[in-house]
């Protein structure tokens, strides 16, 4: 009997342990869901910031650059540099192929009458043209003209492939408000800034991160800007804000004080970081006949000015962002608008942005420094 | 004797319940894009934001989901927001649940003094949970959302 009690409690164990497994294997086996696109991991390449060349290796090696590939002036009289660098002004030879429309010297195009004609910088066997042209002979008679012609942007960057891969800003951030939010959104669809790191979010302002009422959001917490700078891991910073303070009418005195608080406060934390102040743009207005001195885009020349001059004063770098997006009123073009409002960027607007940063980056990597 | 088989077999069927307890809870399995694509309806145009974006600005890693469908309205000003995540375990899960406890905290923030009316829609946001899966809706439709959530689970 003791034997067979012994056999007896040997099988209802095995019973019983097979059972559990069975058990739980017919409940535990959720269809797993054909999903993980997320789990694809994606290879990143990482570059070297581009180097700075020296002035004889640009000149044996180097590009031509113009800040435009097209411009378009208002009025006759109106006088602009469209050149950006890398090879020597001195060295660049400039023809006007109408004169009598655009002139053309050491690089600085004026308008000359009514008319559009090409214009041509070249050095040895490098050669690059931009079209140049004016509206008007007055003002009146700009005025004249309909909102589609005025609102045309008066300058368009020099022409790049956004698709091509762009490994530049792997090691850079942006800063910005929503303005920079809808950047991030569609370059989160095409990628066409490599991997940035975007630290955006809406209504944020300059005077809101100094007082903390309003911080950047990183991976999902809130947190001081300087603070998510330096958990971002990057070696250079973008930053655009503004146009919250500039909407507010705050003195410019006051903005361009927080400002410094909180570069100071980027920079103690984040002592090897390289600064890119980036100019604000303007805003659409309907009847830009009604600004005053403190309207948006009148306020808005004010603090960019202000704004390259802090970057001076710092050492920092400075991205003049606001000429092209200027109209001939000096609004927003509605070419970048949303229709929604008359502040924020739609696609037009970001593929412009894309492509005024990833043309400046390849600048500085054939040895040209931003302002 | 009897007895002692009675008391073998409770013990054995205790740790067999006790052990799956201790696994996935969830019966049903569900498709989160599937779900997604029934609240078209209710969709104003939205983005799908990639894998860097999911982690630096909602701090979610895709390693962390089984599977997911997260859409933010591409008008910047408008607050609409759908997360559809199963995670991949219970620490996952609770993770993405704060992540999405603090989004909406931030949607708050952000729009309470920025867009009054989109603020009115981010304090109706629901987070619901089931099982390892986890739905954050900030919309204007928030109920049929939901509801589309939870018919999938039935």
């Amino acid at each position: 009997m003791h034997r067979v009690e012994k056999r007896l409690w040997a099988f209802l164990l095995a019973a019983a342990t097979l059972l559990s497994f069975t058990g739980c294997a017919s409940e535990a086996a959720p269809a797993q869901q054909a999903v993980p696109a997320a789990a694809e991991t994606q290879s990143t390449a990482t570059e070297a910031a581009p180097a700075t060349e020296e002035t004889e290796s640009a000149i044996a090696e180097g590009s031509l650059f113009l800040k435009v590939s097209s411009i378009t002036f208002s009025v006759v009289g109106e006088s602009e540099d469209v050149y950006l660098g890398v090879i020597p002004r001195e060295l660049v030879t400039w023809e006007s192929e109408n004169p009598e429309i655009i002139s053309v010297e050491d690089g600085v195009l004026t308008a000359v009458s009514v008319g559009t004609t090409v214009i041509h910088a070249s050095y040895e066997d490098r050669q690059v043209s931009c079209t140049a042209g004016c509206l008007a002979q007055t003002r009146e008679e700009l005025e004249k003209m309909g909102n589609d012609i005025l609102s045309a942007p008066k300058r368009l960057p020099p022409e790049l492939d956004l698709e091509e891969p762009c490994t530049w800003f792997d090691n850079a951030a942006i800063v910005g408000d929503s303005i920079t939010y809808g950047l991030m959104q569609y370059e989160s669809g095409s990628n066409a800034l490599g991997d940035i790191t975007f630290l955006a979010r809406g209504g944020v302002s300059m005077i809101g991160f100094v007082q903390g009422i309003k911080n950047i959001v990183f991976q999902g917490r809130e947190m001081e800007l300087e603070d998510a700078i330096e958990k971002a891991a990057v070696e250079r910073v973008y930053i655009l804000m503004g146009s919250n303070d500039v909407m507010a009418k705050y003195p410019m005195d006051f903005m361009m004080e927080n400002w410094r608080i909180m570069l100071d406060r980027i920079v103690e934390k984040n002592p090897d970081i390289e600064v890119v102040v980036i100019s604000s743009i303007p805003k659409y207005e309907k009847y830009p006949h009604l600004q005053k001195p403190d309207s948006y885009n009148p306020l808005t020349v004010e603090y960019n000015a202000n704004l390259r001059q802090m970057a001076k004063e710092y050492g920092f770098l400075f991205l003049d962002l606001n000429p092209y997006y200027e109209d001939h009123w000096g609004r927003l073009s509605l070419t970048y608008k949303v229709d929604i409002d008359n502040t924020h960027l739609n696609k037009l607007g970001c593929d412009n942005w894309m492509k005024i940063m990833r043309y400046y980056a390849q600048y500085e990597s054939e040895g040209g420094t931003l302002e | 004797m009897k007895k002692i088989i009675c008391a073998i077999i409770a013990i054995c069927l205790m740790l067999s319940l006790a052990a799956c307890g201790s696994q996935d809870q969830q019966e049903v399995s569900i498709d989160v894009a599937a779900v997604y694509e029934g609240y078209q309806e209710y969709m104003p145009e939205m983005f799908y934001p990639d894998e860097a974006t999911l982690l630096n600005f909602l701090g979610i890693r895709a390693e962390d989901c089984v599977q997911y469908k997260i859409a933010i309205c591409a008008e910047g000003l408008r607050a609409d927001e759908v997360w559809l995540i199963e995670a991949k375990d219970d620490a996952a899960m609770q993770n993405l649940t704060e992540l999405a406890q603090a989004r909406i905290q931030s949607k708050l923030d952000e729009t309470e003094s920025y867009a009054p009316d989109q603020f009115l829609i981010v304090q109706k946001a629901e987070v619901l949970t089931n099982g390892r899966y986890l739905a954050l809706f900030i919309s204007p439709d928030v109920e049929a959302l939901k509801a589309g959530f939870e018919a999938a689970f039935q």
